[in-house]
């Protein structure tokens, strides 16, 4: 049997709890407050053999043995400094009141080692009792923490003892104990840089000055100069690390502004699950298992109440009227009360420090920590609370969400917040004019390494600093992610010398030009390299980036190039000798392979694969949306097809299965694609638009007529009405067969308005008839990506209602008017015919039908004139006679047979009209979207 | 109503064509027993009207009285479907194409439903009832395994009968269950034969030349050949020996493709090409239709040489289809194949 059990606590000895037990203390140490985290971990393994009775015994008999044997530990800590010495003592010290109760079973043999490379200690005591053979270990990490800062209210120490004397009631058996405990000493800190050197002020933060002012207008015109006294709602959003909750807090602090702010209650409800599980009754059991209603339902709460009530304030001065200088004045000193632990739901102690305490006259609601809305119905709920929050004239207090972008899936930001930002605030409100978004960019490189600098100069000795280059690839590791940068750069710092550390590393990576090439891209990829062992940091690539990457089929060296363009650009982007030298090109192949000889590719699918968050349908059907125009040559396009072709098996064979081929589908998509270029695209015109993959919006389209079909065929195939009503017997046929063949009939031979089916034909059904079977020319990519375009309605505007049903039954019996009407329908086709046949020697000459349909037109309304048809007539007229006119067009074309020379003539001869043209326009137009532009407006400044 | 409906027949002994057939199915309805038949054959043979024709022979004229009902079945996710069932005293029909991915439980429920009754009605002649399953054929393999061990298991009061393009999409359990009939198409002279008696009915003057025309555009579909003759006759009329047949729009469609894809072969051609797939797809026409079409229509128009090779990929191509997940890649990829067979054709033929 092997029991682990793990208690962990947080505790903040005060001193005066603990000084009556701790003789030997050193005042120092505890002037600070600390934060003592003790782990106790008691592994047991009891021996098969003997029983846990006897066991029993073997233990008590030790007893005597115990206590002398602890002081001997004592005396067993050579090596350590005083520092730990004070510590183990400290410890020891403190333990006795338990280990004397509760250790007395043991036989102690103390083993203790010291070890103090940083800032940690251990200290190692182990037991061994030989005849009961059998092993228990603690394991007590205690860490000092400098609670300047942070006030943190815990147990005390008192506690733990009772704890561990709970424990070790409870685990009676064991045979040998190791105490590893831990502490910081005093040269370097625990605390994490991040939190250190939080920014007191809005000049220290790294974010570009323009956002500052943003934020700061919004607060100064919503909160402080709000006369109406209605909420309103900013919402900042960026991708994390770039600095958002670093400047609401920094400048509400100038301002005044309180901060409430909700934190989502975790390990609060797991502990007391644990510690009294017993006491509790069912109900609250229940509770505690529903997590998700809980913590919603607290968010409610606090949410409410953090409405109602105004924030607790004990010296209250009204006086602050003047409320514009004091703010210039700006509270940079008093930045202990950096409002880290405000949040007044979750930890309500904190206000027990005095320093803590300051009148803010203004208050806001900040909701960073928002409860998880993966299912809907709790995403409804959230909403529902936000827009009755703002509806209510109630509330006071304006809200601000700090919403990190998740998954840069699009490269079009503001397309992108809109997705996140709506599944925590409804639309209602997002467009409404108390809504306000702030965009936060990742932070520029250039920032960063200001701000590292600043750091370093600020709190390192000058012997320590890196040069700005090092600061600045640091920046260009993180992606603009400031915290990151701070914890690279605090890492860094663990190395005795970190300039030679990094210098090392950059030789034996082969780099020796950092922050010397032109080209970010390259930089970027070497810093990754150089930091690779520190913090490897995912970077996503977006949809876009993905698309561009195999599509513009970047490849590397100009050994097998004939194009001089290429050559030249080549050579500019790769100045350094380096890069081209690792990326030579150095075999090629046989004859019989030379087609598949290709460059070596810039990116490898390996990396983009990696580094994609893109669903792999998704992107396959963007890839095929958008490939045309990247393939010069059909045969690229065929090689291209037969990859695309092959994923999209992978993609639906196997899902019935449950087995995720997805991985495959992509590698075949990505090096097929990117074999199937046989020439790189020149750069210069290649800006080229994606386009939404049509898909989607034909299977809504195919849906949408699949539906109203259905309906239909249900209408018509209603048997109990009098079956003669109906224009056909929908039982008799399938439904692709009703598609395919009955209903092109039908549409036509009902487009003759006199015809007795219309009778049987609802107007609405027949618009549907006509419409389905209207071939349009398609649509081009322009509609598709035009979200209006494909929005049209059902039914195009040709095709009217020209006939009401009195009308109808007052044409049908009149038998004259179809007379004439046959015969002259005859007569125009006939011409038609003629028309044509004149027409048709040149194949190749677009005929221009319309001329044709125009002419006739012309006679048929002289004919009309003649002949007094009415006006219904007229219309069907032309309509039939266009009809006819496509299939005579149609047929006529088809029954030519086609000489391929000329059809070879024909197509050189576009081709080279082609090269013609692009070469004009290779230019690219202004409005395209620039694929790799990394949107970093702040680089303005600094360099 | 069409045409194609009104002389409809109704009855085995009023069939035109196929006498062996009508002779088989008149001596299975003489006996005692009945098995399950799979009818199938090609668009437009008339399996349909026999099956409907053998119904009558069963069960007499009470077949004729149908009703459509609409019911709602819940699947075990607690999705509901509704679906139109046909139903008289004696039979029941089912689309199942209306449920693609659901098939399985309407087949089990329904067919458990109708099962578990018996025949009420005590005068009919028959002791079972019969399920009709339109478009047998795409049914999913599960639906087809849950029809076999339903055919088992009721098969003392129900009789199935599966109507399909072609077999080889039906499991061969329930092949082997089954009697399987062929109803080929009709030949051009009997198509030509029911044009004539038609025309005679409706009392107008066919020109022979004519009826031979639409019989031999309709491509042995005996529907399409009277469609095709309904309208010609909205279209003009009296009629002209030489008049034009009418083919349906996307037929058309289908053909001005191959014109654009014989003319120029370039991605950008390819691209145009593409955006008239769509508009036929979203115009609800099968996908494997349009390859086969197209397949078709392009082998009218090429070489002797090349006709082969572009039934090759079009067979290949419509069974990668078949794979894969989304029709229009493959429709798309077929037409670039041929666009590239085409053009290397061409190229190979300038360089002697």
């Amino acid at each position: 049997m092997d029991r682990k059990k793990t208690l962990s606590f947080i505790s903040s000895s005060s001193s005066s709890s603990n000084n009556s037990k701790l003789s030997n203390n050193d005042n120092k140490n505890f002037k600070k407050k600390k934060e003592i985290l003790i782990d106790l971990t008691v592994s047991d393994e009891e021996n098969n053999t003997t029983p846990p009775t006897s066991s029993n015994n073997s233990v008590i008999k030790n007893n005597p043995k115990k206590k002398r044997k602890l002081n001997n530990s004592k005396s067993f800590s050579p090596k350590d400094n005083n520092d730990d010495d004070e510590l183990s003592d400290d410890l020891f010290s403190s333990f006795p009141d338990i280990l004397d109760i509760d250790l007395k079973d043991f036989d102690l043999n103390y083993d203790l080692r010291f070890n103090n490379n940083n800032n940690k200690s251990y200290v190692q005591k182990s037991q061994k009792d030989r005849k009961s053979k059998k092993n228990v270990r603690f394991l007590t990490e205690i860490e000092y923490i400098d609670v300047d800062k942070k006030n943190k209210k815990g147990y005390k120490i008192t506690n733990i003892q009772e704890s561990i004397h709970k424990y070790l009631n409870s685990t009676p058996k064991r045979t040998k104990n190791n105490i590893i405990s831990d502490s910081e000493t005093n040269n370097i800190e625990t605390q994490l840089w991040i939190d250190k050197f939080i920014p007191n002020n809005s000049s220290e933060l790294a974010v570009h000055k323009k956002k500052i002012e943003e934020v700061r207008n919004w607060l100064i015109y919503n909160i402080i100069k709000n006369k109406t006294k209605k909420p309103s709602l900013l919402i900042l959003t960026g991708p994390t690390g770039s600095g958002k909750t670093a400047t609401l807090r920094v400048l509400a602090e100038e301002l005044n502004i309180e901060i409430v702010e909700w934190t989502n209650p975790i390990n609060t409800l797991k502990i007391s699950e644990s510690n009294q599980e017993f006491n509790f009754d069912d109900e609250n059991k229940k509770k505690i298992k529903d997590n998700d209603t809980t913590i919603t339902e607290k968010f409610e709460h606090f949410f409410i109440s953090a409405n109602k009530y105004p924030s607790l304030q004990f010296e209250y001065e009204p006086g602050i009227r003047s409320q514009e200088s004091y703010i210039s004045d700006s509270l940079t000193e008093s930045n202990s009360s950096m409002s880290l632990s405000l949040s007044s739901s979750s930890t309500p102690n904190n206000l027990n420090n005095n320093n803590n305490l300051k009148n803010y006259k203004y208050k806001i609601i900040l909701l960073e920590d928002v409860p998880l809305l993966t299912n809907i119905h709790a995403q409804k709920k959230f909403h529902n609370l936000i827009q009755s929050y703002f509806n209510s004239s109630k509330s006071v207090y304006s809200l601000i969400f700090i919403i990190s972008e998740i998954l840069a899936i699009d490269d079009d930001s503001y397309k992108k917040q809109e997705f996140s930002i709506k599944t925590y605030i409804p639309t209602s409100v997002l467009n409404s004019n108390i809504c306000h978004i702030i965009y936060f960019n990742p932070i520029a490189e250039t920032y960063i390494a200001k701000v590292l600098n600043n750091l370093s100069k600020k709190y390192l000795p000058p012997s320590k600093h890196l040069n700005t280059k090092l600061l600045r690839i640091i920046g260009l590791h993180t992606n603009g992610d400031i915290r990151s940068a701070i914890n690279t750069f605090q890492f860094l710092y663990l190395f005795d010398d970190p300039e030679i550390y990094i210098s090392k590393k950059a030789k034996s990576l082969n780099i020796k030009t950092i922050g010397k090439s032109i080209d970010p891209k390259f930089r970027k990829k070497e810093a990754n390299n150089l930091f690779s062992s520190i913090s490897n940091k995912n970077t996503h690539l977006s949809l876009f980036h993905i698309l561009g990457k195999i599509l513009y089929n970047k490849r590397l060296t100009t050994t097998t190039i004939n194009n001089n363009n290429i050559i030249s650009m080549v050579e500019s982007k790769f100045k350094d000798d380096s890069y081209s030298k690792s990326y030579n090109f150095e075999f090629s192949f046989g004859d019989h392979l030379k087609e598949h000889e290709r460059l070596p590719l810039e990116d490898e699918p390996d990396e983009i694969i990696n580094q994609s968050q893109v669903d792999p349908r998704t992107l396959l059907l963007f890839l095929e949306q958008n490939l045309y125009s990247y393939y010069e040559e059909i045969e690229e396009l065929e090689e291209a097809f037969k990859y695309i072709c092959l994923t999209d098996q992978f993609q639906s064979q196997w899902k019935y299965n449950k087995k995720d081929f997805s991985l495959y589908s992509q590698y075949v998509t990505m090096y097929g694609l990117l074999h199937a270029h046989t020439n790189p695209i020149p750069e210069f015109n290649k800006l080229k638009k994606m386009y939404k993959p049509e898909e989607w919006s034909a299977n809504k389209l195919i849906d949408q007529n699949n539906k109203q079909l259905n309906d239909i065929l249900l209408e018509w195939s209603d048997v109990s009405n009098n079956p003669f009503k109906m224009p056909f017997r929908t039982e008799h046929t399938s439904k692709s067969n009703i598609i395919t063949e009955i209903f092109p009939y039908l549409s036509k031979i009902t487009s003759k308005s006199n015809h007795i089916l219309n009778r049987e034909i609802k107007n609405s059904d027949k618009q549907f008839l006509n419409y389905i079977n209207n071939y349009t020319n398609p649509r081009t990519n322009e509609n598709w990506w035009d979200n209006t375009a494909y929005s049209y309605s059902l039914y195009p505007q040709t095709i009217k209602e020209n006939i009401l049903d009195d009308e109808m039954d007052e044409i049908i019996p009149t038998n004259k008017y179809e007379d004439e009407f046959t015969s002259l329908t005859s007569n125009i086709t006939n011409n038609d015919i003629e028309a044509l046949d004149s027409s048709n020697d040149s194949i190749f000459d677009t005929i221009s039908i319309d001329d044709i349909i125009n002419s006739n037109n012309l006679n048929n309304n002289n004919n009309n004139n003649n002949t007094n048809t009415n006006n219904t007539n007229n219309n069907n007229n032309n309509n039939n006679i266009t009809n006819n006119n496509n299939h005579n067009d149609n047929d006529n074309k088809l029954n030519q047979s086609y000489n391929f020379m000329e059809l070879f003539k024909k197509r050189e001869y576009d081709k080279f009209l082609r090269q013609n043209n692009t070469s004009d326009n290779s230019q690219p137009i202004k409005d395209k979207i620039d694929l790799f532009e990394i949107e970093d407006d702040e680089i303005e400044e600094i360099d | 109503m069409l045409w194609v409906d009104k002389y409809r027949p109704n009855s085995l002994e009023k069939l035109d064509y196929h006498e062996n057939i009508t002779k088989q199915l008149k001596a299975l309805t003489q006996l005692n027993d009945f098995p399950h038949i799979i009818f199938y054959g090609p668009p437009g043979a008339g399996k349909k009207t026999r099956i409907n024709c053998v119904l009558k022979e069963l069960f007499g004229s009470g077949v004729e009285k149908m009703k459509t009902i609409q019911k709602e079945y819940q699947t075990p996710s607690g999705r509901k479907i509704d679906l139109n069932l046909v139903v008289s005293n004696y039979h029941i029909e089912l689309n199942p194409g209306q449920v693609t991915t659901q098939d399985r439980v309407i087949i089990q429920n329904v067919i458990k439903e109708i099962a578990q009754t018996q025949q009420i009605d005590s005068t009919a002649q028959k002791r079972f009832k019969v399920v009709l399953l339109n478009e047998a054929d795409h049914l999913s393999k599960d639906a087809q395994h849950a029809l076999r061990r339903t055919m088992e298991k009721y098969s003392a009061n129900l009789r199935l009968i599966l109507c399909c393009d072609n077999t080889s999409k039906i499991i061969s359990p329930i092949q082997s269950r089954c009697l399987l009939l062929r109803i080929s198409a009709p030949e051009e002279k009997d198509i030509v034969n029911i044009l004539n008696q038609v025309a005679s009915k409706e009392g107008i003057k066919l020109p022979q030349k004519f009826a031979y025309t639409i019989a031999n555009k309709s491509n042995r579909n005996l529907r399409r050949a009277l469609l095709m003759l309904e309208t010609a006759r909205v279209q003009q009329y009296p009629f002209s020996e030489d008049q034009n047949v009418i083919l349906p729009d996307w037929e058309v469609y289908i053909k001005n493709l191959t014109n654009m894809i014989l003319q120029e072969q370039s991605p950008e051609r390819a691209l145009q090409v593409r955006g008239k797939l769509y508009e036929l797809i979203t115009h609800c026409i099968p996908p494997t239709l349009i390859i086969k079409t197209l397949a078709i229509e392009l082998a009218q128009n090429v070489d002797n040489q090349l006709k082969g090779r572009i039934f090759q990929e079009a067979a290949k191509y419509e069974a990668n289809l078949q794979k894969g997940n989304k029709a229009i890649f493959h429709i798309e990829a077929f037409v670039i194949k041929v666009m590239a067979i085409y053009k290397k054709y061409i190229i190979d033929m300038t360089k002697f």
